[in-house]
């Protein structure tokens, strides 16, 4: 549809000018898909943060009379091989996929942007060092090399606690293992993901350097500041916060495997990855101690993909009004 | 013309490097602008036409800094562009402007045109109060001839004849003395292009803007310039008054375009004997020795091989750069 | 000025040369629509048009106007949900609208063909323009590999590819702007086809360029006794190649007739504004265009009655509600009610 704006059209009164960002906020509330999004990402952050007080059960707690159950009125998800609540277990997951979703997206991020937007802007050997980088870690599959970082990650992680531990008599609770888990996982998924963000970055600085309305704000006498705060930053935002969200649902699965393989968090902590690989002996008998946590992955990943691809239509005025 | 022109270009050159295709060699050198020289008075329209790869557009992006100059002087209301920083020339901006050719990638297409229009107000702090900047956009969308009422509408919402309004409103939004206009119609239908047209100079005669109109149509040329200068691989060759190069070109290659014009009076179009000129435009990369034009110039002589021609003053006011003419 | 009651609007006004030949194609009553979200597009809505054996025919319009999904209509070749829902298309006998798509593919490139405005994009990236040209031949001419090379050199040289020989096994990258649209006329001219349609063959070129081209097409089509339809927004390049001109609008024909009489003598108010929005060699620098107010309709909903009212600096009651067919003046046929010579309108 084109606007009809000929000279002789009546006029009207000019309407209060409306920004990007509200347009997209409207947009993206008219897709279903992406309110699915919406609410799965708010379910997550809602129950990561009261979880614990939720459920009646620790996490951590058994009960080694009741085990393998099915879904009971004290247990509404059954129990698991050593009688611990499912429920309370996923509810807890939810927790450990969050904050890592978060956190590894945010490095990823901070990382990509940096090391892709001083790429783009510096040029020569800087640029060179940053791509090769990225092909380097690239070359590997993202969960072996992940996989691989975090053993040795992990070992660093031990030996330095155990030196606070000798030299100040710093201890970690059983408890507050699980976060020494999180910090390895942080690390090598940061490191394994963060070149598909600089990527990105880069080559949209790139394109975007050299379109023509980048030129036109050039010949207006624009500083290079609103060059980049203006239009650089709307232009290239879009698609970057589609690649966040749709990297916060690739994180979350990327713990849940280097969880499967044993390699994430280690037991008693919760994460859906673990206790899929956990229970993954039961599959023939109690296959619901399998399915359930694969199928919340399944349903909150897929959240944030249509979440992303609710903001990439929402962020992207020339999808809008045909 | 006692006058100082308002713009005064002298022998700009612009060559761009190639990427190096070969380690051991020199990298390729194009040289898209190689040693122009004009005037333009104020209120008045240069026309500069010539084929795709003349270095028509180069001289204009130059000419604004938009590429800064290999060499050469552009004295714009007594000041060297070319010697100026970047932070020094964005105070000039306000005073020269350009209009571009594709109106689909000239304007953000994530930013409402209110918000374009207003931004260059806002960046040569041009009104000071929110309520002010509304005001003359509107009165800009007005002027355009563009509807404010949809000032909230994004770019491709728009035809192209519309999208170059736009540009235009934010090109004068900052008032400038003078506008390059790079091919501003040639990606319009024909009807859009006379409403464009007839546009640009109503604003010509109004605000007494000074034009460089840069354009392949030489039909459009005509209609809009006061001088013609016509351009082939990076020289002009010949400049005059706008009827004197159509009523006498005296260079053979403006000979050659003028006879390529599809007039649309079909009785000229059979009376003109068309000439057709023999291959093609050769590279800026190695241009040919002498003058330029001479390995597809209907009437060299050898001399032409050797000896580049200079452009001299044939009749007052008409320059050419022809050894014969 | 006035309406010529005397003459039927439904025998098309030939010269003499034309009267006693059949047309070579008849497009009629053509609907040509296309299915998108804001309902339904009348690309071409209703089209009558006859093609004499040997004229060149110039279609002209700005964007949108029909005339490249005319041609796409005629081709066989309508994109995505574009469909000819209506009308036919006669060529040699046969309906081309209800041809399957095996018989549409011999007579395209065989018995019709097409030269496109972008040779890049009609052209294979990836096949030598050699082996483009002769295969044509050796699908539609039954040629031997050996003759196809053969006639394609041959024709290389005829459009003006020099060192043919050299040339045969490039790509299409390898050419300039000016040597792709010789080759796309190559190939298009391979199988000698009754009917050439040329969607803007020159509009992405230079000016002297396309010249030269121009001259290479009308050359080719007079040599092989070709009918061609020359579809361009340019009325400049009509005055220079085409014998009659069709000028369409929103889908249909405002205007037809021979060049002389359409381009010196306009009739509908549409043909006048886009021959007033050229500037001429008559024209002063300085002075105003005549331009048409106004954008062109929305294909979607169309204006009631005469489609070009709202811009119309004529119009009344009487062009809102009824739409004008096509009558007859003088030599040529236009649809408005409004019918009086260009000389009025500018008020000379």
């Amino acid at each position: 549809m084109t606007a009809d704006a000929s000279a002789q059209h009546d006029m009207f009164s000019m309407p209060e000018q409306r920004s990007l960002w509200q347009d997209a906020l409207e947009q993206l509330m008219r897709n279903r898909l992406a309110i699915f999004g919406v609410f799965v990402a708010f379910l997550l952050v809602f129950v990561s943060i009261f979880g614990p007080w939720l459920s009646p059960y620790d996490y951590t707690q058994q009960n080694l009379f009741r085990i393998n159950e099915g879904p009971s009125a004290d247990h509404w998800l059954g129990t698991d091989g050593l009688g611990r609540d499912m429920l309370t277990r996923i509810l807890h997951g939810a927790r450990t996929a969050f904050l890592v979703g978060l956190i590894v997206t945010i490095g990823t991020t901070v990382l990509g942007v940096v090391l892709g937007a001083a790429g783009a802007f510096l040029g020569g050997w800087v640029d060179a060092l940053v791509m090769r980088l990225a092909d380097i870690t690239m070359a590997f599959p993202d969960i072996l090399l992940a996989a691989f970082i975090s053993v040795v990650f992990r070992e660093k992680v031990l030996e330095f606690q155990l030196h606070l531990q000798e030299q100040y008599g710093w201890t970690i609770s059983e408890g507050n293992r699980v976060y020494l888990d999180y910090l390895v996982i942080f690390g090598s998924l940061t490191l394994v993901q963060w070149y598909g963000k600089a990527r990105l970055v880069r080559g949209q600085i790139l394109s975007l350097r050299e379109k023509e309305f980048i030129e036109a704000e050039r010949a207006l006498g624009a500083s290079n500041w609103t060059i980049i705060l203006s239009h650089l930053v709307p232009n290239s935002l879009g698609p970057l916060i589609v690649s966040i969200t749709v990297g916060f649902g690739g994180a979350m699965l990327s713990e849940a495997s280097l969880s499967f393989l044993g390699v994430g968090i280690q037991p008693p902590g919760a994460s859906w990855g673990e206790m899929i690989s956990d229970n993954l002996g039961q599959w023939r008998f109690n296959p619901h101690l399998v399915v359930m946590p694969g199928v919340v992955l399944a349903i909150v990943v897929l959240g944030f993909n249509f979440l992303g691809d609710g903001l990439n239509d929402a962020l992207n005025p020339e999808q809008r009004r045909r | 013309m006692e006058e100082q022109p308002l713009l005064r270009v002298r022998d700009l050159v612009k060559h761009f490097r190639m990427p190096r295709r070969n380690l051991l060699r020199p990298p390729d050198v194009v040289r898209a602008v190689d040693g122009v020289s004009f005037d333009i008075w104020r209120g008045k329209t240069l026309g500069l036409v010539g084929e795709s790869g003349c270095g028509k557009t180069t001289t204009g992006r130059t000419i604004l800094q938009l590429m800064r100059a290999t060499s050469g002087s552009v004295q714009f209301g007594g000041t060297d562009l070319c010697q100026l920083s970047d932070k020094e020339l964005r105070r000039y901006r306000n005073g020269m402007q350009i209009i571009f050719q594709d109106p689909y990638a000239s304007l953000d297409p994530r930013m409402t045109i209110g918000k374009a229009i207003a931004e260059p107000l806002m960046i040569h702090e041009l009104s000071q109060t929110r309520q002010e900047a509304r005001e003359r956009v509107q009165e800009l969308m007005e002027r355009v001839g563009l509807n404010p009422y949809f000032n909230n509408r994004y770019p491709h919402e728009f035809s192209g004849g519309q999208r170059q309004r736009i540009g235009i409103a934010r090109a004068l939004a900052v008032d400038p003395d003078f506008v390059v206009l790079d091919e501003p119609v040639s990606s319009l239908d024909v009807s859009i292009q006379a409403q464009i047209l007839n546009l640009l100079q109503d604003l010509q005669d109004e605000m007494e803007l000074t034009y460089l109109f840069i354009a392949h149509d030489l039909r459009v040329v005509r209609h809009i310039s006061d001088r013609i200068a016509v351009m082939y691989l990076g020289l002009i060759v010949e400049l005059a008054p706008g009827l004197e190069i159509y009523d006498g070109p005296l260079h053979p290659y403006t000979q050659a375009l003028l006879s390529a014009v599809p007039w649309t009076d079909p009785r000229l179009a059979r009376k003109h004997q068309r000439i057709i000129l023999e291959g093609e435009v050769s590279s800026a990369v190695n241009p040919p020795s002498g003058c330029r034009f001479h390995p597809r110039c209907p009437i060299a002589e050898e001399g032409c091989q050797v000896e580049s021609p200079d452009l001299r003053e044939v009749q007052p006011g008409h320059w050419v750069a022809c050894h014969l003419a | 000025m006035g309406m010529d009651s005397s003459t039927q609007p439904e025998t098309p006004h030939t010269t003499g040369s034309q009267a006693d030949r059949m047309p070579l194609l008849q497009i009629q009553e053509l609907h040509t629509q296309f299915e998108t979200k804001q309902g339904t597009v009348r690309a071409v809505d209703g089209l009558s048009l006859d093609l004499y054996e040997g004229e060149v025919l110039g279609l002209v319009g700005e964007s949108g106007c029909g005339k490249t999904m005319t041609a796409l209509s005629i081709m066989g070749l309508l994109p995505g949900n574009g469909r000819a829902v209506a009308g036919a298309i006669n060529f040699e006998g046969k309906n081309l609208l209800q041809c399957s798509g095996e018989e549409m593919k011999k007579i395209r490139g065989g018995k019709i063909a097409m030269v496109f405005q972008e040779p890049m994009t009609a052209l294979t990236p990836t096949m030598t323009i050699g082996r483009q040209i002769s295969e044509a031949m050796e699908i539609h001419l039954a040629l031997s590999r050996e003759e196809a090379r053969e006639r394609a050199l041959e024709l290389l040289e005829h459009v003006g590819i020099p060192s043919p020989r050299a040339r045969f096994d490039n790509y299409i990258h390898q050419f300039s702007g000016g040597m792709r649209q010789r080759v796309m006329i190559a190939i298009a001219f391979s199988c000698e086809p009754r009917l050439l349609l040329a969607d803007e063959p020159t509009t992405a070129l230079d000016v002297t360029v396309q010249a030269q081209i121009l001259d290479l097409i009308k050359q080719l089509a007079q040599e092989a006794g070709m009918t061609a339809l020359f579809i361009t927004h340019d009325m400049g390049i009509v005055a220079g190649s085409c014998d009659r001109v069709a000028v369409m609008y929103a889908g249909r024909m405002v205007e037809v007739g021979p060049v002389d009489d359409v381009l010196l003598n306009p009739r509908h108010p549409y043909t006048q504004g886009l021959l007033g929005s050229v500037p001429s060699l008559e024209s002063k620098p300085g002075d105003r265009l005549y331009s048409i107010s106004g954008l062109p309709p929305d294909l979607v909903s169309l204006p009631t009655g005469c489609k070009f009212w709202p811009r119309c600096p004529l119009a009344d009651e009487r062009c809102k509600e009824e739409e004008p067919l096509l009558e007859q003046y003088g030599n040529s046929r236009a649809a408005c009610w409004k019918v009086m010579p260009l000389r009025e309108v500018l008020g000379e």
